[in-house]
């Protein structure tokens, strides 16, 4: 990407012979909000920290604007983070923590005092500006933190999972504050964290990691409606997954043979199969629907009920097809209302051939 | 329940005789320091401050007094210094040879006095820095320094590990960001240090013996003064030793207990 | 951050500097020390064995050697069991203030003179002191206290009870309180408890304290010097004797190294028994 606030190329970071980033390129653009996720120990911490300069690559580059950032000290970069822990100084009031930045760049005290006020009110925090940070809730702290890290108003804001210590209904409303500051301010938001839910809710483009690599980036429905690899698709939303054999294609779709049943899937535009071809066979949990009487759509499927969960307005049935076979049916709960769900109780679940698509046996999409 | 009260009570009043123990001979110090008698016995004699008057009025323990404060100064700040350093290398870094570096710093305390005195005596007359005030110093530093670690490291692993980097995030050098971070909440520990260092060292007697020659602390100076008589001088001592070591730990527990962040301007 | 440079080593550095140079050089050369000889009152660099034959040699030497190990020994023993009771009732039966309370009146002996302490309990022992005129008054004693080993175990407990009682305290403290439950839920009764569960499970801290008890107390020489009236001599007592008496400080030396070297097998073992796993019953 030409003119990218920050490209990441060919990243690499090993702590002694273990590889914590096995290499990832990565271009962001000025004004993106990106959400790295991944499951614990797949590098995107490291990958933060290296953007902040807290640790160093073991190979590869790391540029801001063009600059090469590898031996920049971390007190040298712009680069403000939100903590995990969001790491306010214990000992400072709230306006002194969100001072920190300035006074470390020599900024005067007067200037200093009424910027950081500014920040604190933008932050709908005003009244706090002279307490002790320990007497703050956790949603106060946090906007603390945010307030020290944008005070400096930097280009780019990194935030290391800064939702994980809050309640769950916190949460909902600081990731409706943190749309909001992004689109105000209009610079980068790198927001790493493990919660689908949250990166999905804000992010524009989202980065899935897996072992040190990146599996998939994109635009965030896109990333969710086709995952690239195996990985993403078991990572991201609720994915049933089958392994079959195609054994025929006509008219853009495969027909798969799998342990359950012969199914019908799209191809995705571009993708290469042949029969013969090993594949996976997956289908979202909220592409299959109960038939009803003379329902029937492409797909078609006996199982027999075993769970169910009830999150929100959406519930989620844990069935059993043939062979002992595990699958996922998520609906609105309306869908079920009025539906007798006993342990045991015989399904048809039945779904369209364009809610299912195929990824490659080695776990690609086989897309060129 | 009645069985378990009676244990109760048993215990309670053997953990009151263990106490007693203990402190039977500080109690007592104290009482014999202002009897009249020179030998306590019973009934005890009269109330006197005659002993008292006796030790500032003696030529002899006023240097070893003074002796005993300037080495308990250097001795705190020193230790406290060294030991800072220590603790926050052992904090931040991890290095081939760290439990070598860990070892050096903790094990003083575990080497019985006689033999680190012997040691020190040998080894500082063989570079000729024995038989001052400096010897005194040199030698409770090393046997100090343990304290001042451990006190500053149990402070620094109650802090949040990423105060320091987000220090360093905002704009701190490394050396800022131990002015500004590091040392403001380090400090209760680090006062709590120079404290019980200086007390640690107002105490010390065994190597202070072997290495001070003529230049007595007051400790050794009492320990002179055993092979004199039996004398209640040596009680008033114990008593003013006592009265100023507790008031220094109590500052320094006083200040680790209190400290209050700041919260104003 | 792992950038090593000069901000890690000037605060690094110093204490390492400072420990090798009067700490660990010091006492290597103690060692080295043993090996050199004494002619014309003046010290003789050598690499003699002189020293170590004519002490490893003699009777009186490992008379005093097996006292002071015994001394030691006892310290540490009767220590351990006069101090758990106490640290037991602190750690099980008092409230979390009252235990503060209690560590903060074991604290407090540290701060006090050790010399001054053992002198008082001199004067409070002997022939015609507070405690023999006390018991004169009931009709008993008087008693012989002090320059006796009875004098010496006295000083010995002045020395180390407040360590060991702390010690016992918080490692008893730290004691998992759901392991007495389900033993009380087993039916396991309160003394059996204590022998089968509580002391098992506090191991680790139990033999600490004790070890540092027999360090002390090994190392000591007022308690065996002024209250014991030196009679049986220990090492300490030995070495200071050596050095008031003519500096032969390679003598010294020797007899400090034999100390070093018991106390690290002592130590060791010590260790290893508290940290070794327990066997498991049949």
């Amino acid at each position: 990407m030409a003119g990218a606030l920050l490209t990441l190329d060919k990243v690499v970071k090993s702590y002694g012979p273990v590889p914590a980033v096995r290499g990832i390129d990565l271009a962001i653009a000025k004004g993106e909000f990106v959400a790295i996720m991944g499951p614990s120990g797949c590098g995107k911490t490291t990958t933060l920290r290296m953007i902040a300069g807290l640790e160093t690559p073991t190979a590869g580059e790391i540029r801001l604007r063009e600059r090469r950032m590898n031996e920049v000290r971390p007190w040298e970069r712009d680069t403000p983070l939100v903590w995990q822990s969001l790491a306010l100084f214990p000992f400072l009031s709230v306006r002194r923590n969100v001072e920190f930045g300035l006074k470390m760049r020599g900024v005067e005290g007067p200037a200093r005092r009424q910027r950081a006020l500014q920040w604190i009110e933008r932050l709908g925090i005003a009244e706090l500006a002279e307490r002790s940070v320990d007497t703050l809730s956790g949603g106060q702290r946090q906007r603390v933190a945010l307030a020290r890290a944008l005070v400096t108003e930097p280009e780019i804001l990194l935030l290391d999972e800064p939702m994980s210590a809050l309640d769950a209904h916190l949460v909902v409303r600081m990731q409706a504050e943190l749309i909001r500051l992004h689109r105000q301010l209009g610079i980068t938001f790198f927001y790493v964290t493990h919660n689908q839910s949250e990166a999905f809710a804000m992010a524009s483009r989202v980065v899935i990691m897996n072992n040190g690599r990146i599996e998939q980036v994109g635009p965030a429905k896109q990333v969710y409606r086709n995952p690239a690899t195996r990985f993403v698709a078991e990572f991201v939303g609720t994915n049933n997954i089958l392994a079959g054999r195609v054994e025929r294609i006509a008219g853009g779709e495969a027909a798969v043979a799998t342990a359950i049943g012969s199914f019908l899937a799209s191809l995705r535009p571009g993708q290469a199969v042949a029969a013969g071809d090993r594949v996976d066979y997956v289908v979202g949990a909220d592409g299959l629907t109960l038939a009803g009487e003379g329902e029937r759509r492409a797909n078609q499927l006996s199982a027999s009920l075993v769970s169910e969960q009830f999150i929100g307005s959406t519930v989620t049935l844990f069935v059993e097809a043939a062979g002992g076979v595990e699958l996922r049916v998520q609906q609105p709960q309306r869908a079920v209302a009025g539906l007798d769900l006993e342990p045991g109780r015989p399904l048809t679940l039945t779904w369209g051939a364009e809610s299912a698509y195929l990824l490659a046996a080695n776990g690609r999409a086989g897309i060129p | 329940m009645n069985r378990r009260r009676l244990i109760g009570l048993l215990l309670w009043l053997y953990v009151g005789a263990v106490f007693a123990f203990i402190f039977a001979p500080i109690v007592t110090s104290f009482v014999v320091s202002l009897n009249v008698d020179r030998f306590p016995t019973l009934p005890l004699g009269g109330f006197s401050t005659k002993w008292y008057q006796a030790i500032v009025e003696d030529p002899t323990l006023l240097p070893a007094m003074r002796n005993t404060l300037l080495a308990g100064v250097a001795v705190a700040v020193l230790s406290t210094l060294l030991g800072f350093g220590a603790a926050y290398t052992d904090f931040r870094y991890h290095f081939f040879g760290k439990n070598v570096y860990l070892a050096l710093a903790l094990l003083p305390p575990t080497i019985p006095v006689v033999i680190l005195g012997l040691a020190m005596l040998v080894f500082l007359s063989q570079v000729s820095l024995f038989g001052k005030l400096h010897s005194v110093i040199i030698s409770h530093v090393v046997v100090c320094l343990p304290f001042a670690m451990a006190l500053v490291r149990l402070r620094l692993s109650q802090m949040d590990p990423s105060l320091e980097a987000a220090a360093w995030n905002l704009g701190a050098s490394q050396w800022r960001a131990l002015r500004e971070i590091i040392l403001p909440f380090t400090l209760p520990a680090i006062l709590a240090a120079l404290f019980i260092t200086m007390a640690v060292s107002f105490d010390e007697f065994a190597i202070a013996w072997f290495v001070s020659g003529f230049n007595e602390t007051l400790p050794v100076r009492i320990l002179a003064m055993f092979q004199g008589q039996v004398s209640p001088r040596i009680n008033a001592i114990g008593s003013i030793v006592f009265v100023v070591s507790m008031t220094l730990v109590v500052l320094a527990q006083a200040i680790l207990v209190t400290r209050r962040p700041k919260a104003a301007p | 951050m792992k950038r090593t440079n000069a901000y890690g080593l000037v605060l690094g550095l110093p204490m390492l500097v400072w420990q090798l140079l009067f700490f660990a050089a010091p006492l290597a050369f103690l060692v080295v020390m043993s090996f050199w000889l004494v002619r014309n009152f003046r010290l003789a660099p050598d690499f003699s064995l002189d020293n170590w034959i004519k002490l490893l040699g003699a009777g009186y030497f490992w008379d005093i050697y097996l006292r002071t190990l015994l001394n030691g020994l006892l310290a540490a023993i009767l220590a351990s069991v006069l101090a758990f009771p106490c640290a037991y009732a602190l750690a099980f039966r008092a409230s979390v203030s009252l235990r503060w309370l209690g560590v903060f009146l074991l604290i407090t002996p540290f701060f006090t003179s050790y010399l001054v302490r053992t002198y008082t309990w001199k004067v409070i022992l002997t022939g015609n002191g507070i405690v023999n005129a006390a018991l004169g008054l009931i009709g008993l004693g008087p008693f012989m206290m002090v320059n006796n080993i009875f004098g010496t175990v006295i000083g010995y407990l002045t020395l180390v009870l407040p360590l060991v009682v702390l010690l016992q305290l918080f490692s008893l403290a730290y004691v998992d309180r759901t392991l007495i439950e389900a033993a009380h839920n087993l039916r396991c009764g309160g003394l059996r408890t204590v022998f089968q569960v509580v002391i098992p499970a506090a191991k680790t801290g139990l033999v600490l304290a004790a070890t540092f008890a027999f360090i002390l107390a090994y190392g000591d020489y007022v308690s065996p010097s002024l209250l014991g009236g030196s009679k049986p001599p220990t090492l300490s007592i030995l070495i200071v004797d050596v050095v008031k008496s003519g500096a032969n400080w390679p003598q010294a030396s020797v007899v400090a190294v034999m100390m070093a070297m018991t106390l690290l097998v002592v130590s060791f073992a010590a260790l290893i028994f508290a940290y070794g796993r327990p066997k498991a019953r049949a």
